[in-house]
């Protein structure tokens, strides 16, 4: 038995519909909701929220905290703008002490002098003061001399060393080399997607396949400097791609056949859309025909799940599809498929 | 159609039962149908089937409309029956004594016409496929959706399902010819 692909697919279309258990209608009819209860079921003291508010409610509460937030700043900026009046105000001692010394004439008395035991508590208070002025200064000084160096430093900035430099060019290569596979793994699945829709054959060339590799940035090597990124498809030419295309038209039935190749890295990616990390002239391939292979041309593997038609699955088929031991012959059609 | 649908779905919002049950008599049917497939057997399916329009009501609300009704209905039977299987109810572990006592002693297919041979073989070769790879012929065969429609049940793109369509029927191609040939290897598809 060889159906042809339509033939399957009226079979599958017109597959025998399970009837519903008896009760089943009634059963789901009773379970639908009373009126009134039969949206959401979210309630307010009772009374249903407007649906208008369930719609809105992230928008308003974001709009709202934008509101209050623009509430506080003007309150903040109003008490920072009273300070620094204040600030102002209080930083004008002389005038003020000028102000207070005119205002006393000659007729005030003379303001008495502070009293002899009121003295050497003024002068502790004095000393504890210079104390503390020192510390500050030493501190101050110790700044200074850190703030020298960084200038320094910023005036003369340290390359870094060779092993530092090392290690940033085997990071540089080790993304380059992800970037690459990545580019390979999408170009084997483009063509393997426009193979889906010819037959199982993979695209000619490149070109044909534009519509599955949707830009043309995946087709240039992170590390290859020598070319360039073609702008739009129609400008795109042997200039604009890094990867050998080596199996032009070639069939799915061999999977191990290389399909693009890396000169740069060489990496492979095979018919059947895997990625191979190799090294450039890497002994693992074998050319056979001028075809190149990831180690010996094989096709693919029998499968083990190929059944023999009508091999006693019949009840068990039956079970699953629903079908009654008095239902009718599966393979005729019982009625629209479709809902 | 489209204006049809939106009509019906109004009505429901506003709570009228004859809607909710014209909505129940247009749908229940495949949806019965769909999860009595994938479970096996009645009372799970029937179950499954309440449980799906359970959820049908309470969500009405926030059916945008992006999608028909139709492939909204089936995405929620096919996260209802995706939970079911969760929650051990693996179809795949029944024992022998389950199978024998589904037993037909009635003549075996190969007493039937070819249409019925190729349809037995093919409805058991779909239970043997890939699960994402069955779970698409289900709905775009089984159940009629559109490719689209599968896509947004599913949560994959077109592609995607296309890709699944196509793998599927080679598969099944190989299945049923009478010298298997060897098939060509396939990327497996992701489980979802």
């Amino acid at each position: 038995m060889n159906p042809p692909e339509d033939e399957i697919e009226n079979t599958l279309r017109h597959v025998p519909r399970p009837v519903p258990t008896p009760g089943l209608r009634q059963q789901l009819i009773n379970q639908i909701p009373a009126a009134g209860a039969a949206r959401s079921g979210e309630t307010t003291n009772g009374r249903a929220r407007p649906a208008w508010l369930l719609r809105w409610w992230p928008a308003l509460g974001l709009g709202s905290l934008a509101a209050v937030s623009l509430v506080v700043l003007g309150v903040q900026q109003a008490e920072v703008a009273e300070l620094r009046r204040a600030i102002e105000v209080l930083s004008q001692p002389t005038a003020q002490t000028a102000a207070a010394s005119a205002a006393i004439g000659p007729s005030d008395p003379v303001p008495a002098t502070v009293p002899t035991e009121d003295g050497a508590a003024e002068l502790a208070r004095l000393r504890a003061a210079v104390a503390v002025l020192t510390q500050q200064v030493a501190t101050l000084e110790a700044l200074g001399v850190e703030n020298q160096r960084l200038q320094q430093q910023l005036a003369n900035p340290t390359t870094p060393d060779g092993e530092v430099l090392q290690e940033l060019e085997k990071a540089r290569e080790k993304a380059q080399r992800i970037a690459c596979i990545n580019n390979m793994k999408q170009m084997g699945l483009a063509a393997r997607v426009w193979a889906t829709d010819n037959d199982d054959v993979l695209p000619p060339d490149i070109l044909s396949m534009t519509n599955e590799l949707v830009t043309p940035k995946i087709l240039i090597c992170p590390a290859d400097t020598t070319r360039t990124v073609a702008t739009g498809w129609g400008e795109f030419g042997a200039g604009n791609v890094s990867y050998e295309f080596l199996a032009p038209s070639a069939s799915e039935t061999e999977p191990t056949r290389v399909a693009f190749r890396c000169p740069i890295h060489g990496s492979v990616t095979l018919v059947d859309g895997s990625v191979q990390q190799l090294e450039p002239q890497s002994p693992r391939l074998t050319n056979v025909n001028g075809k190149l292979y990831l180690g010996a041309p094989v096709a693919a593997s029998p499968s083990s799940t190929v059944r023999q038609p009508g091999a006693g699955m019949d009840a068990r088929m039956r079970e699953r599809y629903g079908l009654k031991p008095a239902d009718v012959d599966p393979g005729a059609n019982t009625g629209p498929s479709q809902p | 159609m489209q204006a049809d649908e939106n009509r019906l779905i109004e009505r429901v919002r506003r709570g009228e039962l004859a809607a909710a049950t014209e909505l129940v008599d247009r749908f229940y049917e495949a949806i019965y149908a769909y999860l009595r497939r994938l479970t096996g057997n009645d009372a799970d399916a029937a179950d499954l089937t309440q449980r799906t329009f359970a959820r049908v009501w309470p969500a009405m609300d926030r059916f945008a409309g992006r999608s028909l009704l139709r492939s909204w209905l089936h995405g929620i039977a096919h996260h209802v029956w995706q939970d079911w299987r969760r929650s051990n109810h693996r179809l795949e572990a029944r024992p022998d004594a389950w199978w024998e006592a589904c037993r037909d002693d009635r003549p075996g297919p190969d007493e039937r016409a070819a249409a019925a041979d190729l349809a037995c073989a093919l409805y058991a070769a779909v239970d043997q496929l890939d699960p994402a790879v069955r779970e698409t012929v289900h709905l775009h065969y089984y159940q009629g959706l559109t490719l689209e429609e599968t896509a947004d049940v599913l949560g994959v793109a077109s592609s995607t399902v296309k890709y699944r369509v196509r793998n599927a029927l080679v598969e099944l191609k190989a299945s049923v010819a009478a010298e298997p040939k060897p098939p060509q290897t396939l990327i497996p598809s992701r489980t979802p």
